[in-house]
């Protein structure tokens, strides 16, 4: 789906996303990320350390990411948004292929550069696999979020 | 579940609000933003937007609390979050969430560096399922350069930057033959090699015999908790055997061959026993570090036996002056081993690992460290008075204020890990700083004597 400006400039600043997958059992797990949004898909990145969400996501794709923070995010553009969507696995190369995203998370995270320089020290937590969202349906609450939000299909 | 009082305390105080995660008729999660809530023991309480459908009995939920701050030049720190997976049920219509089971991190309670630590299993787990679904090795990366991946991979196995507590004691040896007259360059290339190597070959034998007293380690620094080579998935127990015994098996013809050219009985026994304490440092049965021989093998190993040996090599002597000389730079080497267990302090008490600092109580480590720098000066003094070492050489006491101020830092910090890697890294520092010197101050007696 296309993703409307509004919605795309959320993404594109904010520091953080509530990712939501249900497990086989029907519980939910709720993992804070970085979303990385570009061209109408989202994407983040998951070091192999934490990586019991890529393994629930490998068992059921459909995921949804909820923005509640406004953290990062200029005010005026500012509303929560949720977005319900497939997600994909890449993890054909751990060791560069998510340095691809890296223009995206530095301008999120200046600092990031100086971090990878120092490989050698966190070598598992730059072994990072690429999570792929393609948005299905996304929820907008402009202004109160009491009321019913906008929805985007 | 009940949630606990501080659990409670702690939602309270460091989350303004949050958000209730729930399956909809989609099979997608589905989410509430929570500005409002009462939080109990057994239960939350939170307003139910007019729009959401109705809830059904026990219904799968999450409660997520998160929080961030962001920085004003970009990106964010002080990161916390809580996620207490329950059910939900509704009451006047309200949403009474039951919380069943958390998991949360809080970057002020749990460092970001020790955190990783603690997943590292994780990370191996899906290494492997990964390696089973490609089906080869994946080796994780130290450096996105290939070339300097591979020169970091040997550094960080072998831990290269810790060769300056053997090369330092055999230096000084060499410089102290040649003091009096013996001196050849083949021979003193040969002894740094052959030190080296067998440096190396302990380092990595240390990390394989050690390696579930390592795994426990839940805190290790750079100066502290092994190299994690083997816990990082960078090379097999098997690949590591491998690579510590090619630096005996290299080490030890170097050393039969000094001492065919320079005394087999001497050099044969000196390097017996250097091989042996190196290997039954902590390999079984001896397993010297676990029984608190550690320390002193580990002086009695840095200090004169590897001096004493380079010096026999050089000089074909053996002469009380370069025991003396030895003692000092044993104890000082021991030290950079005590301190450096003071991070470990409590994962070596639960791997049975009874290290010295571990057989002391807390209060009195760091003055376990006060005497072992005492004894080093007091035994350079001894060492100069019997002209074992040069007069010069205690230019070292101007340095003294180094180990005084990371004496207090270990009275400060003695049961926080990451803050005392500062004082470990200025220990490293201390120690080649008085080892440069006392190399220096020989030099300096040799070509330009000042009595």
């Amino acid at each position: 789906m296309i993703v409307p400006h509004a919605i795309a400039e959320v993404l594109s600043q904010a520091l953080v996303a509530i990712l939501n997958i249900k497990k086989n059992d029907g519980e939910i797990i709720s993992h804070p990320i970085l979303p990385l949004y570009e061209n109408n898909k989202i994407y983040f990145t998951s070091s192999i350390l934490f990586s019991k969400k890529l393994e629930v996501i490998r068992k059921n794709n459909k995921v949804s990411l909820f923005i509640n923070d406004e953290a990062g995010i200029k005010k005026k553009e500012y509303f929560p948004i949720l977005i319900k969507g497939i997600a994909r696995i890449d993890d054909s190369d751990i060791h560069y292929k998510w340095m691809k995203l890296l223009h995206l998370w530095k301008a999120k995270e200046p600092y990031i550069i100086n971090y990878i320089k120092q490989r050698f020290a966190l070598p598992l937590f730059w072994e990072r696999v690429i999570v792929e969202i393609e948005p299905l349906k996304i929820y907008a609450w402009k202004g109160d979020i009491n009321k019913p939000p906008v929805i985007f299909e | 579940m009940k949630l606990k009082k501080d659990l409670i305390d702690y939602i309270k105080k460091n989350f303004k609000n949050a958000s209730l995660n729930y399956i909809d008729v989609d099979g997608f999660a589905s989410s509430i933003s929570v500005e409002k809530f009462e939080i109990y023991e057994d239960k939350i309480i939170l307003d139910k937007p007019p729009y959401i459908r109705k809830f059904s009995e026990n219904e799968n939920t999450t409660l997520i609390f998160n929080h961030i701050t962001e920085i004003p030049t970009g990106g964010y720190t002080d990161r916390r979050y809580i996620s207490i997976i329950g059910k939900i049920k509704e009451e006047n219509n309200k949403i009474v969430f039951i919380p069943k089971k958390f998991y949360r991190w809080d970057e002020k309670i749990v460092p970001f560096v020790q955190y990783c630590e603690i997943n590292v299993p994780n990370a191996i787990r899906y290494l492997r399922g990964l390696e089973e679904r490609i089906g080869r090795k994946i080796r994780p990366l130290l450096h996105e350069n290939k070339v300097l991946d591979k020169i970091y991979f040997l550094f960080r196995i072998y831990r290269l930057p810790f060769l300056f507590a053997s090369l330092f004691p055999c230096l000084i040896s060499i410089l102290l033959a040649n003091k009096i007259g013996y001196f050849d360059l083949f021979l003193a290339t040969l002894l740094m090699i052959g030190v080296a190597l067998i440096h190396m070959g302990l380092n990595l034998a240390n990390d394989y015999f050690d390696y579930k007293a390592d795994e426990i380690n839940r805190t290790p620094t750079p100066f502290s908790g092994g190299s994690r080579s083997l816990q990082y998935g960078l090379i097999s127990p098997n690949g590591a055997k491998l690579a510590f015994l090619i630096c005996y098996l290299i080490a030890i013809p170097i050393g039969i061959y000094l001492a065919m050219i320079r005394g087999l009985l001497e050099v044969l026994t000196i390097m017996t026993a250097g091989v042996a304490i190196s290997l039954l440092y902590t390999a079984p049965p001896a397993k010297l570090s676990y029984r608190g021989f550690g320390e002193i093998a580990v002086a009695i190993g840095f200090g004169p036996i590897i001096m004493l040996g380079s010096y026999f090599v050089m000089t074909q002597k053996i002469d009380l002056n370069i025991i003396l000389a030895s003692i000092p730079i044993g104890i000082i080497v021991c030290s950079i081993l005590y301190i450096n267990e003071i991070p470990d302090r409590k994962w070596d008490v639960k791997a049975g690992k009874r290290t010295l600092v571990t057989r002391i109580s807390k209060e009195k480590v760091p003055l376990g460290y006060a005497i072992l720098i005492i004894l080093t000066y007091a035994t350079q003094i001894l060492a100069v008075m019997f002209k074992a070492l040069p007069i010069s050489s205690l230019l070292t006491l101007l340095f003294a204020y180094m180990p005084i101020s990371i004496y207090k830092n270990a009275k400060k910090y003695i049961e926080l890990p990451y803050e005392m890697v500062p004082s470990l890294d200025k220990h490293i520092r201390f120690y080649v700083i008085y080892s440069a010197i006392i190399s220096a101050s020989i030099i300096y007696e040799t070509y330009l004597p000042l009595i």
